[in-house]
């Protein structure tokens, strides 16, 4: 009948995971619970199984994606997907639901959020559907749905409606889901993409971004979570139903399975930024439905339209995509299947399909004749949403920066490199940025000088906050709420080793001490420095020789290595093994590389 | 049936003869055809029978159902299909012999006899009616959410951040289950496991 989501509810921990497996097949979302335990550090029996992919580790596929791009396009070997797609154009529209960031719900003051992993808890009158009980529009839930809505570029609807969609199914008490179908309260939106979105080349057509048309940005219910036990049993917590939820349709602008991806990915780091929706993919707190046709490249396909764009094939619908992969997957595998059908001469039906992991082909659903009957009406229980400009225009001068807008200031104010803007500013929840901003600055007043280029302390800053940082916070296992440096003993650190103070391994050393250090017997980085004797003591250039040749002597093998064979690589462990040998904070690597480099070209 | 109730100048306006036998002719029980040219027929006239008028009903309330004897009129006859499909929509269960069936269908013919007598009258230019509401200016401005109305929930949020400024709701770890502390939604429950209620999906079920 209507789409079944199949959910994990979190269990209470004297309650084991149960096994979870669907009638059709498909693989669940990842455990909300283990996940839940782990930040509590408690053992975990079955790893989640599906992990969020950490934006660095994509970015770096991405890049190793867009050079095998470039590889095969430089390639003159003709593939025959590449004919096919030549031949075919895809198109896709995506409809996203997300979870909106209120204390209440949508329609009850029942609390939206803590849940504690007891079930049917935060469950109203309403959300129960007793009888009698009516819905009152909860007003905060407005204010996240309206910064949604405008950080897409829409148009805030001064009046808008509820209406009520008619189908049956136990996770949904009322037997209708109040939606806005008539009239949605934002439309005529704008998402630009750029090449570093993780868009085509192929997509962008020579323009430097596009623009994925949002149709409308609605408001509307969420149901019940159900949890499937063999071999007919659901059990179903109300907790969640009733949790306010925006459905954004977009146009079928999209023309590519990455484009899609990169769709969804964007939308939900601008929902992030807004404070909109936190709950990302992987927790399930963002689903996509995505729809897919192919057309022949100049050709009106069956003529189909969907508003406004016409000359499409007949569209699929794929329901219940849950993760970034899944949806480029997902569309391939659909783009696949419709351009067989197609060159075998068949007709492509208006059906909707469901995709698991790990699948290679979408499986049916249902098709048209299963296609319910919603049976929309205007809901008679609730007044008219009238929206007041003014609210608009507060919310849209306090708009927090978007995405993009801060990978901008990040690289002009810092000099960061893209890739590292756009992992720093993810990082934490914008609090890693936050720390890397107020060190710059703290660096830049002990520095005193402003001759100094804010780029260069911006690149120090950043590399050492993202990479060093990050791998003590790894190899620790703290995570960040946790961490007790301060920005200020990170500048004294940095401040030292700019002015050389001290060398880059000694303030590697000297970070670890600060972390591991509790608050309580703190002392300052300036008297860390004294006490262990840290502070460099830079050798003249006699004993930099003397010390060289000295290593070069008790390892003939290397220097012949490099003077007769050319392994130039091998000049590192030369200036490795000094730096070991040496004392702490007296050698230098530039200047022992330098004199090496002297020694053994000779 | 005669409607002594009928407002005067609506039985004049019509001009029609009120006989028994027009009441099932009449195709539109509130249309205002013509005001102008009856008004000015009777003024030219200027004498009017009134009683002649009122003794004639033009429209009856029997007009609503489907007349015993009457063909089935041009309205299609509903098919058992169809029948069938409405029942799954509605969650009824299907009709259990013949007889019933052909009770639900007539009942139903005569439910869209009435639906389509109410969908004949003329609503141009009317947009339907979604609830009783005060519809006037001041109604809508009382109604609308402006920044008075967001400024509780805006000032329960905070900014984070000196260089890199975030708005983020403070989010409650726990959840206060004091506020439904009073009910328990599992006593509705028909069946449960735990904390949770329990359906059953089989197709036996």
């Amino acid at each position: 009948m209507s789409n079944v989501t199949l959910r994990l509810a979190p269990a209470t921990l004297t309650r084991g995971l149960s096994r979870i497996t669907s009638p059709t097949g498909r693989i669940p979302r990842p455990c909300i619970v283990s996940k839940w335990l782990q930040s509590r550090n408690l053992t975990v029996v079955a790893a989640p199984i599906q992990e969020a992919i950490p934006l660095r580790k994509h970015l770096k596929d991405e890049a190793k994606r867009k050079r095998a791009e470039a590889k095969s396009n430089g390639g003159t070997k003709p593939h025959a997907k590449d004919s096919r797609l030549k031949k075919w154009e895809l198109t896709v529209g995506i409809e996203i639901h997300a979870e909106l960031n209120t204390a209440c719900k949508l329609f009850s003051s029942a609390s939206a959020e803590g849940t504690d992993g007891v079930a049917n808890t935060r469950v109203a009158s309403f959300d129960a559907a007793l009888p009698g009980a009516q819905p009152h529009f909860q007003v905060a839930t407005l204010l996240p749905a309206l910064r949604a809505a405008i950080a897409l570029d829409c148009k805030v609807q001064g009046k808008s409606g509820w209406d009520r969609k008619h189908y049956f199914h136990w996770d949904q008490p009322n037997g209708y889901q109040i939606t806005q179908y008539y009239e949605p309260f934002a439309k005529d939106g704008v998402l630009r993409l750029h090449a570093s979105d993780g868009v085509p080349l192929a997509d962008l057509n020579g323009a430097e971004s596009i623009e994925i048309g949002i149709k409308q940005i609605q408001m509307e219910q969420d149901t019940a979570k159900t949890t499937h036990h063999r071999p007919s049993t659901y059990h179903i917590d109300y907790s969640r139903a009733g949790h306010p939820l925006i459905e954004i349709i977009t146009l079928p602008h999209v023309h590519s399975p990455q484009t899609a991806a990169a769709v969804v990915r964007k939308i939900q780091m601008v929902l992030r930024s807004v404070d909109a929706c936190v709950t990302g993919m992987e927790l399930g707190g963002l689903r996509a439905d995505v729809n897919v046709s192919v057309r022949e490249r100049g050709t009106e396909g069956t003529g189909s339209s969907y508003s406004g764009v016409s000359g499409l094939g007949q569209r699929t619908e794929i329901k219940n995509l849950s993760s970034f992969k899944a949806v480029e997957d997902a569309i391939v595998a659909e783009r696949g299947r419709q351009i067989d059908v197609l060159e075998a001469g068949g007709v492509i039906e208006g059906e909707t399909r469901g995709w698991t992991l790990g699948a290679t082909e979408t499986t049916r659903l249902r098709g048209k004749e299963g296609e319910v009957d919603y049976r929309y009406m205007p809901d008679a229980d609730l007044p008219p949403l009238v929206i007041g400009q003014d609210l608009v225009e507060h919310l849209r001068s306090t708009l927090p920066e978007l995405p993009s807008e801060t990978v901008e200031r990040v690289r002009n104010l810092y000099g960061l490199s893209l890739k590292d803007a756009k992992t720093v500013f993810d990082l934490d929840d914008g609090d890693r940025l936050e720390f890397m901003e107020e060190t710059i600055e703290s660096v830049q007043r002990k520095l005193g000088r402003t001759d100094i280029d804010q780029l260069e302390i911006g690149k120090l800053v950043s590399n050492w906050i993202i990479h060093e940082l990050g791998g003590l916070l790894t190899t620790t296992e703290l995570n960040w709420e946790s961490m007790n440096v301060t920005p200020g003993e990170l500048a004294d650190v940095l401040v030292n080793l700019h002015n050389k103070h001290i060398t880059a391994r000694v303030a590697k050393q000297l970070l670890s001490t600060l972390i591991e250090t509790p608050a309580s017997a703190r002392s300052s980085v300036e008297q860390l420095i004294d006490d262990g004797k840290l502070r460099l003591r830079p050798l003249s250039e006699e004993q930099y020789q003397a010390f060289a040749a000295q290593i070069m002597d008790d390892n003939p093998e290397m220097v012949v290595a490099v003077r007769e064979k050319g392994q130039k690589g091998k000049i590192m462990w030369f200036v490795g093994q000094m730096v070991r040998r040496g004392e702490e904070g007296t050698v230098e690597p530039e200047k022992a590389r330098e004199v090496f480099d002297k020694l053994l070209v000779v | 049936m005669r409607l002594s109730s009928l407002p005067l100048r609506w039985a004049l306006r019509r001009n029609v003869s009120l006989t028994p036998a027009h009441a099932s002719k009449c195709r539109r029980a509130f249309s205002t055809a013509g005001p102008r040219h009856d008004r000015s027929n009777s003024a030219e006239t200027g004498n009017v029978d009134v009683e002649k008028l009122l003794s004639e009903p033009t429209w009856s309330i029997a007009s609503l159902l489907p007349r015993p004897d009457a063909r089935p009129d041009h309205a299609p006859q509903l098919s058992s299909k169809q029948l069938h499909h409405l029942l799954r929509l509605s969650a009824l269960p299907p009709p259990k012999d013949v007889a019933e069936e052909g009770a639900l269908l007539s009942t139903l013919a005569s439910q869209l006899h009435f639906v389509r007598q109410m969908q004949s009258v003329d609503t141009t230019g009317v947009e339907p009616l979604r609830s009783l509401r005060d519809e006037t200016a001041d109604g809508e401005k009382a109604e609308t959410l402006g920044l008075e109305a967001l400024q509780g929930a805006l000032d329960g949020e905070e900014v984070r951040g000196k260089w890199h400024k975030r708005i983020r709701r403070p989010r409650a770890e726990r959840g206060s289950g004091s506020e439904y502390g009073e009910w328990d939604p599992l006593s509705t429950a028909g069946k449960k496991v735990g904390r949770f209620f329990v359906v059953e999906g089989g197709k036996e079920a």
